[in-house]
């Protein structure tokens, strides 16, 4: 391999790695994150999807066989447990439920709760 | 060629696959800016990992371009390195970060470790580039290397390790181990275990025969019972001299002079250039030295197909010519070369009678043209340097011959430009670019 070969190999692995890394990167902010709004929908399509709207309302207070989780987070206490309002309190109570409701612990990963949470506080 | 771009495709595919990984499995944000930035570290990751197997000397990956070559190209990716892991914070800052990430004196130890890798690499890369203008000894170059370059990557892959979020995902995770058990082991038999190797195998010093004003062939011979390493006539190997009597060891890189037709020696024709090898007249028979080789392809037998070829050589560049020419000899070949040979005076002249020798022996069709810049009163031959018009007088058609070209840069350059001047085109120019460092 000659100097002037080297010169155009050495250029075009650059601009060949560099499209990579940037497209690659592009994608995945573009294409894969579920961006702002996408989120809020990605969060009410998986409440729906896990069962939970057989047992709350969204839109009021009104039991079903769960309390109704209308201004959930604007609330001081948890409607059931009295414990206060957080996320934490939430998400234990998807994974160890303070009496009657069944556990998504199995059923939701860490992300998925992340995203019902951040949905129950747009309610 | 279809083996070097295999192997050009295979790296930049290295270099990506984590980039790939990280964005298909891991996690994502919607910022683009944030994700180039996540995305080039990890790259310059990658690149900084192969820098160092780019750089230990291994045969499957020279074979296919050249030891300059490669070196050369170990050299420019560390400059995209650098840019790409400049980017890295740059962007990060940008995308959210805040000015806070790169002037902030309150931040967490690893985004520390993280600045230590950027900077020592910087100065790296600076002190590689600009080794000549720091007046730092290719020796002390070479240790500051060794010591620094194994440290950014350790400080880099605590940084990752730490700090990154893709590092949480089993993929990355895994990719990140891998090239560290790769890394770890290449560094290590490259600088500790070959060399140890190369020592306890060493060679001894047959001969040390003055040829020429400052030059000195040393041929050394295998241990008992252990072959030569084959070469190709024009290659390179690495010597280190373990001479003892206080003198410098240290691996230096010469020509081959002597050819693979001749056995039981091989042999370097070193010239006095004022640093190590001002100490070659001192060593002695019997004096051991470790051998690594052979490298390079400025060789004709990887083109034994060209019969014309136009050697032109500037002082103790004859070397690789040499080693052609003797090889040619032994083989009893008929192509033909003009050897067009460049030297200050009669007294720098190496080789002046072995050539004339292959001359008359007519294997191969050789023809010698001396040329000497300052030559004394009773010089009969040509006096000049080698340029643009000395090779068309004495080629006469220019089409169909391939030219070998090696000597110090001024001359090289020069015969490159007149070459091209001449209309001859690239692919049938050969260059040994022998200095690692310009
Ligand atoms: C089978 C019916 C049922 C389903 C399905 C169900 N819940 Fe419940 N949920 C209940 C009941 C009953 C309670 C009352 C407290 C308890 O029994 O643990 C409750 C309580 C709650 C509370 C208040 C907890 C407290 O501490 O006061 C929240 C928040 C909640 N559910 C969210 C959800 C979410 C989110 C889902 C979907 C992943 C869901 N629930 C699915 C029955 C259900």
């Amino acid at each position: 391999m000659r100097k002037t070969d080297l010169k155009r190999t050495t250029t075009g692995v650059v601009i060949v790695i560099t499209c990579i890394v940037l497209l690659l990167g592009a994608f995945r902010a573009l294409v894969r994150a579920p961006a702002g709004l996408a989120e809020k929908e990605a969060g009410a399509a998986l409440f729906q999807e896990t069962g939970c709207t057989q047992c709350h309302y969204t839109d009021s207070r009104e039991t079903r066989i769960g309390p109704g989780l209308e201004d959930l987070f604007e609330r001081e206490t948890l409607p059931a447990s009295g414990r206060p309002v957080s996320e934490e309190n939430v998400r234990r109570q998807l994974e160890s439920p303070y009496e009657n409701m069944p556990s998504f612990a199995d059923e939701l990963d860490r992300e998925q709760m992340n995203l019902i949470i951040d949905y129950l506080k747009t309610l | 060629m279809g083996g070097a771009l295999l192997r050009i495709i295979l790296y930049a595919a290295v270099v990506v696959l984590p980039v790939a990984a990280a964005a298909f499995l891991g996690e994502s944000s919607p910022s683009v800016l944030h994700e180039a930035a996540r995305s080039m570290a990890l790259a310059g990751f990658m690149i900084l990992v192969l820098q160092v197997v780019l750089a230990a000397r291994i045969k499957w990956i020279e074979r296919a371009f050249g030891f300059d070559i490669l070196i050369r190209f170990h050299k420019h990716m560390a400059v995209f390195a650098v840019l790409l892991l400049l980017a890295h914070p740059l962007l990060l800052a940008l995308s959210g970060g805040g000015w806070r990430l790169l002037i902030g004196l309150d931040l967490p130890w690893y985004i520390y470790a993280g600045k230590a890798a950027l900077v020592l690499l910087a100065l790296n890369v600076l002190a590689s580039l600009y080794q000549d203008r720091l007046r730092l000894k290719f020796e002390q170059w070479r240790s500051l290397h060794a010591f620094t370059a194994p440290l950014v990557i350790v400080l880099a892959f605590t940084h990752s390790w730490v700090a990154g979020d893709d590092l949480e995902t089993a993929s990355l995770r895994t990719i990140w181990l891998v090239m560290l058990c790769l890394a770890v082991p290449v560094f290590a038999y490259h600088r500790f275990f070959r060399p140890l190797r190369l020592k306890q195998r060493a060679f001894r010093v047959v001969e040390v025969r003055p040829e020429a004003e400052d030059v000195h062939t040393v041929k050394l011979a295998p241990p008992e019972g252990e072959e030569i390493p084959d070469y190709l006539p024009g290659q390179f190997h690495f010597v280190t001299f373990y001479r003892g009597r206080g003198l410098p060891v240290e691996e230096h890189h010469w020509t081959i002079s002597s050819s693979p037709t001749e056995k039981g020696f091989i042999s370097s024709t070193i010239k006095n250039l004022g640093d190590f090898t001002s100490t070659i007249w001192m060593t002695k028979t019997g004096d051991r030295a470790a051998v690594h080789g052979a490298f390079g392809r400025f060789s004709y037998a990887l083109h034994l197909e060209e019969k014309d070829l136009v050697f032109l050589a500037g002082g103790i560049g004859i070397t690789p010519l040499m080693s052609m020419l003797r090889h040619m000899r032994d083989t009893g070949d008929t192509r033909s070369v003009l050897l067009l040979y460049a030297n200050r005076n009669e007294d720098q002249i190496v080789f002046q009678k072995e050539l004339s020798e292959i001359e008359a022996g007519g294997r191969p069709a050789l023809e010698v043209v001396h040329v000497l810049s300052r030559p004394g009163e009773i010089w009969q031959g040509e006096t000049g340097h080698i340029d643009r018009d000395r090779i068309l007088e004495h080629c006469g058609e220019l089409k169909g011959k391939v030219f070998y070209v090696c000597g110090p840069p001024a001359m090289r350059q020069s015969v490159v430009t007149g070459l091209r001047e001449l209309g001859v085109p690239d692919r049938a120019v050969r260059l040994e670019i022998f200095s690692f460092l310009d």
